[in-house]
């Protein structure tokens, strides 16, 4: 705890007890179904929680399983040939005509005592090869970016329900009151894959827009006016709360209005307070060295890294880190290599420093996209989605390192045995953090919802 | 001779007689129940053996009692284990080693039950039931409820109006039933809100906006008897009220304009047929029969034709992923989105669970989805039309309207001008192209020597091949209207004549690479010597403009020009066509010519070393690398961008004026063209089909009775006129709670889209049943009508004061002692704000997307596309009103941002009652968006120009444009010394007026965010 507080205080400071109240809907009880007490005071998990929190490297856009971690020399052999399988005829895709099958665009090699198969891409998460329990056979049910990353985030392909963040953090609350529960970081897009859905409102996930690449930007929209004296802020604050109480002496006690004063109090502390959450100006130069910070291909996704280190650190449930542009429809061969570059070091600090800091232990680290690709070309020089059977690997936090799960046909293409479907991955998870899947509900529209709605079954094998 | 069949001994009949039942099952499954057949041994035997044994042992995971369908499969019914789990039928009758059940409590394959297998002797049992056919008498279950959770589909009744002890209090009867509830518990009504407090509460509940000064000066001073109800009347009649409740009515319908990487562009005429319908009161019975199957009706008129085509974009417009290629999969999830739909916005029912499994708790088969599901899957709603993978929403043509010809005449001559403009300044532009070789993309290429002659009284004939084209990705790919221009120019550079020549659209098809002859005559004319330029005839649009081959000019008879492009002097780079596999070639360089564009010529190869001159339009954003290229010339630069941003612009305009004078299209479903009953779906997976389930509605709802489905039409009427149908106990009991929710912030049943056995039970079931009753036969269906007698009611004027002896007893006021004090929604604080500000545009209907927008999607300039759009709205839409924004498929961002700090639904949501939130995001919002500052400013400057010298007066309108109402003297003290405090702060770096009015600026600002404002009491 005295580690933990001093740490916390040094990175997040007030800002973070800010952020927190700030998503806490200052009108709503939170409907409480595991413990009692405040929405997000920390709550007993159902049984031992071999992970107190989690943190997801979301690879946005699908990585290229075949070319990274589920070498396939069989695929090497058909390079350029035809394809050996039925390409499925309810699918009508393009680029498509005429396809050959496109072999392992990368060399590889074996990593670690484990000697796990590993792209020479990743030389660097290489050496945390020991650390790596990767399965191979994940599978989803849409071959589309928005509903196949809706049932990732959310386990579900169409309706609006909360993301897996929400159900964690409403699941266990937070550790530390001071901060939120679940923080994502440069999420690149609007609130879909990290909202509450009909959960209360706290266990949203607060967005990071900024990173401390963009000087004078705040982290947080909206949070600061810099066309307008401090003071004259602080004045105007004080209006709308005198305003606000001549109205509710009129009124006499109402929660709603109350919520509203304190909501505004709180904004304007938060205003002043939060941009210090991102403030990496006090790190070690080696610690910046370690992530890749102020090289240009990591800088941004070492200072994701680094801060989703400094979060789990201080307690926060769920932290997610995005890295967009994996979609290689087209040039395969020219991006991949760029964005495993941007990906390797930052990924394989952010273990090596969690497990400096023995906070490997409870931490699990989830890594991967909303589905793989394909094994023939698309358009001659890419790849196209593939939801039958990719790679997603875990690390940290109550899995065994240094093994594979699952495997794939020939061909990296369908999942052949150990296959993990998104529900059965959430599960999992919750398992990690002490949850019973089934067990983890809340009512809405007249029923219970689950993060895995009516299926999912926990992967024991991987366990450690 | 019927139990013959059924002696087990005699084989040869057994099976037979199995096979028989089997088939039976499966083309009419819910006839084959065949207990009347069965003999008395058998089905004792079942009774006394079996169904103990099964509910010991499988119930706990397999029936409707536990609510649990593990595998997909229920054991406590026949249906049951005929329809199976995951793995198909469980039982087999009559055949033990086939049927899966036994498999599995053998422990062969599945190990059921998991924990403990079964005896011997209860395996025996199991066997020997199986061996004798499965006699099974047990009816399908519905769900396991008891009578009173079902309450929602008891006849609606007609409840006698209470007696109470206060006789004075209720204006309508439907007071008399909030009286009485509230006299039982010992409490009485709060009093009658003021004048102000009501005004203000009326004019947003009915218009979502406030009222204006001059309107409360005319209800305050009005002191007739109906003074109210001419305010009542006033807002019903104003076109307001369209716009606002027409709203709640898209938080059910999931309307957006934007979706992925589409604009559904046809989406407005839907919402403005909502909003129309709404404000011409048009019955809801008859709004649902048009929504659902307008295309079934009949028609007097052609605009009543054309309403009812739009009305059908209802069921056009959902969170279709219409990107999705597996076909199969984007048809069933369309229809299961519709039939959620329907069944929550009508019926208060989750319909959806059903396509799995039986509803667990509800009275809902998957017999009766699947019934719903042959209705929609006879329903076409989209079609794969590409690029690509993509999907649309189909279009149904609109006949045209006699009376739009004269505007169609405008719109023809308004036509030719711009064109004839575009061309002047598409020369221009083309100018540049060919100074700036290396600066664009677009190719044009001009011939290198000036040898045709142009003789005055000679007739010339251009002549050419002509067709469309593609390089690598289909987006560009020629569309119709694309065109190649030919231009003969002389030595300035002028085109003394010019050709456009339209490609026609690229079929996306192997063999497209197809061309067409076209030549044209010309005379002669001054100049001698002319040069041939080709290029496109709409520089900009990223597309190809099309290829051209064989180009000749002939005078005279002879031959004065002619080149078929096949000389090519180089081509380092080397291509594959998309579709087509044809060899092409990029920076090839032609003897003759000389060119321009990044990639100078563009050669695809036909047949046999013949080749064909291919022209990419290029991007207007292009001329940026003017200035590499060039140097840094602003003149130059500037007159570039200029010629680029008036050709984008009358291209835009072009586009919209070519929507009016040729057809209209609106979304629309139509019936396929040979509806047909859906087979069930296993597990709701389209892969594994089950039995065929005849079209219908839900069984248990109503009548009692499906309604029957006549084989020629899909049968959405039917289900439309199922929907309103007198004995349909739902309907009008969820739309009187829904028009109820949206008046008295709560729902009499809270839970406003289920009415299911585990929603909310109804605070006054009897007033619901005496609102359903009114608005099906005293209101007629009538929205207006109905909501008038809500806000005529006694109930809906009380104030919002609080009361310590209530609070006690019924903190959340479910009895209504009072009104509920409600926070404005989203959309209400904006388009508040912006008419206080007087910024508020009162322009309606039309498409939303701007012409900016629409541009971007037919790429013809800028550098949004609709995948990317990040919410930045056009600016002669943006200060309309909300419902007329365009929204996208997603929690709306950009200018529109405030609608998702204050709890708009997401557009893929049925969402009958929104979140109300009170977060910190929404008081930074308030505090520091540069939408709340502009309006702060904008009503500043208002109040400058209409009060300019009297501070106190300026107060009080500031009040009154806000609030509503006059400060009191304790508010004019505290604004006061707010201003004197700022502007005293402020005066140092700033001159007195200057930090005076910055003062007043921070003091709108303030008001505008204050609970005053955000609340309706």
């Amino acid at each position: 705890m005295n580690r933990r507080k001093v740490l916390h205080q040094a990175a997040c400071g007030f800002g973070g007890l800010a952020l927190a109240a700030m998503l806490r809907d200052s009108t709503t009880r939170a409907n409480e179904s595991i413990g009692t007490g405040m929405a997000l005071s920390e709550k007993r998990p159902h049984f031992n929680a071999r992970a107190k929190r989690i943190i997801f490297l979301y690879m946005k856009g699908g990585p290229s399983q075949m070319d990274l971690f589920d070498y396939k020399p069989q695929l090497a052999k058909g390079d350029g040939s035809g394809l050996p399988y039925k390409l499925p005829s309810d699918e009508e895709t393009v680029g498509l005509d005429g396809t050959k099958l496109m072999g392992p665009i990368s060399s590889f090699s074996n990593r670690g005592e484990s000697g796990l198969l590993m792209s020479n891409w990743l030389p660097s998460l290489g050496k945390q090869a020991d650390k790596l329990c990767i399965l191979k056979a994940l599978q989803c049910d849409s071959p589309n970016h928005g509903v196949a990353e809706r049932q990732l985030h959310t386990g579900n392909l169409f309706d609006v329900t909360p993301s897996m963040g929400s159900w964690f953090s409403y699941g266990l609350g937070t550790e530390n009151q001071e901060l939120p529960s679940y923080i994502t970081i440069l999420p690149g897009e609007g609130p879909r894959n990290f909202s509450s859905a009909f959960l209360p409102a706290i266990h949203q996930g607060m967005a990071l827009q900024e990173v401390g690449l963009t000087p004078g930007r705040a982290p947080i929209r909206h949070l600061t006016d810099t066309s307008i004296d401090e003071s004259i802020q602080r004045k105007r604050v004080d209006l709308i709360k005198a305003l606000n109480q001549q109205q509710l002496q009129r009124l006499e006690a109402d929660q709603k209005m109350e919520g509203v004063i304190e909501s505004f109090e709180l904004a304007f502390r938060m205003q002043m307070e939060t941009p210090k959450l991102v403030d990496l100006s006090n790190e070690t130069q080696g610690m910046k060295d370690l992530y890749g910070i102020d090289q240009p291909e990591t800088n941004q996704f070492g200072r994701q890294c680094l801060l989703a280190r400094r979060f789990a650190e201080a307690g926060v449930r769920f932290v997610q880190v995005t890295l967009d542009g994996w979609d290689h429809h087209q040039k395969i061969r020219e991006k991949l290599p760029q964005l495993s570059k941007q990906c390797d070091q930052p990924t394989a600090a952010l273990l090596q420093d969690l497990e400096q800091r023995g906070l490997l232990e409870d931490t699990l680290v989830l890594w991967g996209g909303e589905f793989g690709r394909t094994p023939h070309a698309q358009f001659g020089n890419g790849r196209e989605h593939n939801p039958h059977g990719f790679t997603m690997w875990m690390a940290g936090g109550g899995v065994q390192g240094g093994m594979t799960y699952g495997t794939t046909d020939d061909f990296a293409y369908h999942a052949v045995d150990g296959a993990v479907h998104i529900n059965d991955l959430h599960a999992t998870l919750l398992h990690l953090l002490g949850i019973n899947h089934e067990r983890l509900t809340y009512k809405h529209h007249g029923r219970p919802f689950r993060l895995t709605d009516v299926a999912g079954q926990v992967v024991k094998e991987i366990l450690a | 001779m019927v139990s013959s069949l059924h002696n087990p001994t005699d084989n040869a009949f057994g099976f037979r007689r199995h096979s028989f039942v089997m088939t039976l099952l499966l083309v009419f499954p819910f006839i084959g129940s065949a207990e009347e057949k069965t003999s008395v041994d058998e089905l004792q035997f079942f009774k006394q053996n079996v169904v103990p044994l099964l509910k010991k042992k499988c119930y706990s995971c397999h029936s409707h009692q536990s609510g649990k369908a593990k595998g997909g499969l229920m054991l406590d019914s026949r249906n049951g284990w005929v329809k199976g789990g995951a793995s198909g039928p469980a039982i087999i009758p009559g055949n033990v080693n086939d049927s899966l059940l036994v498999q599995a409590i053998r422990y062969d394959g599945f190990e059921m039950p998991p924990e403990e297998p079964l005896t011997e002797n209860e395996i025996d049992i199991l066997e020997r039931w199986i061996q004798s056919g499965a006699v099974d008498d047990r009816k399908s279950q519905a769900a396991n409820s008891d009578r009173e959770a079902l309450w929602a589909l008891e006849p609606i009744g007609k409840p006698v109006l209470p007696e109470t002890i206060n006789k004075e209090w209720a204006r309508d009867p439907l007071d008399r039933f909030v009286l009485k509830r509230l006299e039982d518990a010992g409490l009485q009504p709060a009093v009658e809100a003021d004048k102000y407090t009501l005004l203000r509460r009326v004019t947003f509940d009915l218009t979502g906006l406030p009222p204006t000064p001059e309107e409360i000066a005319v209800f305050v001073k009005d002191e007739s008897p109906n003074a109210y109800e001419k305010v009542v009347t006033r807002l019903l009649a104003s076109n307001a009220f369209g716009d606002h409740w027409a709203r709640h009515w898209f938080d059910l319908s999931c309307y957006a304009d934007v979706q992925r990487n589409t604009l559904i562009g046809e989406a407005w005429r839907y919402r403005d047929y909502v909003i129309k319908a709404f404000n011409d009161d048009k019955p809801i019975d008859r709004f649902i029969h048009e929504q659902i199957a307008g295309d079934h009706l009949p028609f007097e008129s052609i605009s009543q034709q054309r309403e009812l085509i739009v009305a059908t974009g209802y069921l056009s417009i959902g969170p279709w992923v219409i990107e999705n290629y597996i076909k199969p999969q984007l048809a069933a999830d369309i229809v299961d989105h519709q039939i959620d739909r329907i069944g929550r916005t009508f019926l208060g029912q989750t319909i959806s669970c059903a396509r799995c499994h039986d509803h667990k708790f509800d009275p809902i088969t998957t017999k009766d989805y699947y019934a719903l599901a042959g209705i929609f899957h006879s329903t076409a709603t989209t079609a794969h039309t590409g690029p690509g993978v993509w999907s649309s929403i189909l279009e149904r043509k609109l006949p045209p309207l006699p009376e739009n010809q004269e505007a169609r005449l405008l719109a023809l001559k308004r036509r030719d001008q711009i064109l004839s403009e575009l061309e002047v300044l598409q020369a221009s532009l083309l100018k540049w192209f060919v100074k700036f070789p290396t600066a664009t993309n677009a190719n044009a290429l001009v011939s290198r020597n000036a040898v045709i002659p142009n003789r005055k009284g000679v007739e010339y004939s251009l002549e050419l091949e002509i067709g469309p084209t593609v390089w690598a990705a289909a987006s560009q790919a020629t569309m119709d209207g694309d065109a190649i221009r030919i231009d003969l120019i002389d030595t300035s550079g002028s085109s003394v004549h010019s050709f456009t020549v339209l490609s026609g659209a690229w079929s996306k098809q192997n063999d497209s690479q197809q061309f067409r002859k076209r030549s044209y005559e010309f005379s002669g004319g001054a100049s001698d010597a002319l040069r041939i330029r080709i290029s496109t005839a709409h520089p900009g649009n990223q597309r190809f403009a099309g290829a051209v081959d064989n180009l000749r000019i002939i005078g005279n008879g002879e031959t004065v020009f002619e080149d078929d492009f096949n000389t090519v002097a180089a081509a380092p780079l080397k291509g594959k066509q998309a579709h087509t596999d044809l060899e092409l070639l990029a920076r090839a360089t032609l003897n003759d010519w000389e060119s321009s564009g990044i990639n100078s010529s563009h050669l695809v190869h036909r047949t046999n070393g013949n080749y064909a001159l291919q022209i990419f339009s290029g991007s207007l954003a292009s001329f940026g690398k003017v200035e590499e290229a060039e140097g840094p010339d602003a003149t130059k630069l500037k007159e570039v961008r200029e010629l680029e941003a008036q050709i984008g612009r009358l291209s835009l305009e072009l586009e919209s004026l070519t929507g009016q004078e040729s057809a209209e299209y609106a979304l629309a479903i139509t019936d396929i063209e040979s509806p047909e009953d859906a087979a069930i779906y296993r597990r709701g997976d389209f892969k594994l089909l089950g039995d065929i389930t005849p079209r219908g509605t839900l069984s248990t709802v109503g009548t009692g009775v499906g309604v029957e489905v006549s084989d020629s039409t899909s049968g959405r009427l039917q289900l439309a006129k199922w929907l309103t149908a007198p004995n349909n106990t739902l309907t009008s009991r969820v739309l009187a709670n829904r028009i109820w929710h949206h008046i008295f912030g709560t729902g009499i049943v809270s839970t406003v889209d289920y009415f299911g056995v585990h929603g909310e039970r109804p605070s006054h079931p009897k007033l619901l049943d005496y609102l359903a009753v009114c608005f099906q036969e005293q209101n007629r269906w009538s929205l207006k009508t109905t909501i008038q007698q809500l806000v005529l009611s006694s109930t809906y004027r009380m104030s919002s004061a609080s009361n310590s002896k209530a609070i006690g007893i019924d903190p959340d006021n479910r009895l209504l002692w009072r009104m509920p004090r409600r926070r404005l929604s989203g959309e209400a604080i904006r388009d508040g704000m912006l008419m206080i500000s007087g910024e508020l545009d009162t322009a309606r209907g039309g498409s939303s997307l701007g012409l900016e927008l629409q541009g971007n999607i037919r790429g013809a300039g800028g550098d949004v596309n609709p995948a990317t759009w990040g919410g930045i709205v056009p600016d002669y839409i943006k200060n309309r009103r909300a419902v007329y924004q365009p929204l996208k498929r997603e929690r709306p961002v950009g200018d529109l941002e405030i609608l998702t700090v204050f709890d708009f639904p997401h557009p893929n949501d049925i969402t009958g009652a929104r979140a109300q939130t009170t977060v910190a995001t929404q008081a930074l919002f308030l505090l520091n968006s540069s939408f709340v500052k502009s309006q702060a400013t904008a009503i500043n400057e208002r109040l400058y120009a209409e009060q300019p010298a009297h501070e106190v007066k300026r107060i009080e309108r500031l009040y009154m444009l806000v609030l509503n109402r006059l400060p009191s003297p304790s508010e004019l003290e505290i604004t006061q010394r707010f201003l004197d405090t700022v502007a005293g702060s402020a005066i140092d770096t700033k001159g007195h007026a200057t930090a005076r009015k910055l003062a007043w600026e921070q003091l709108c600002h303030g008001l505008l965010v204050s609970n005053g404002f955000l609340f309706k009491e």
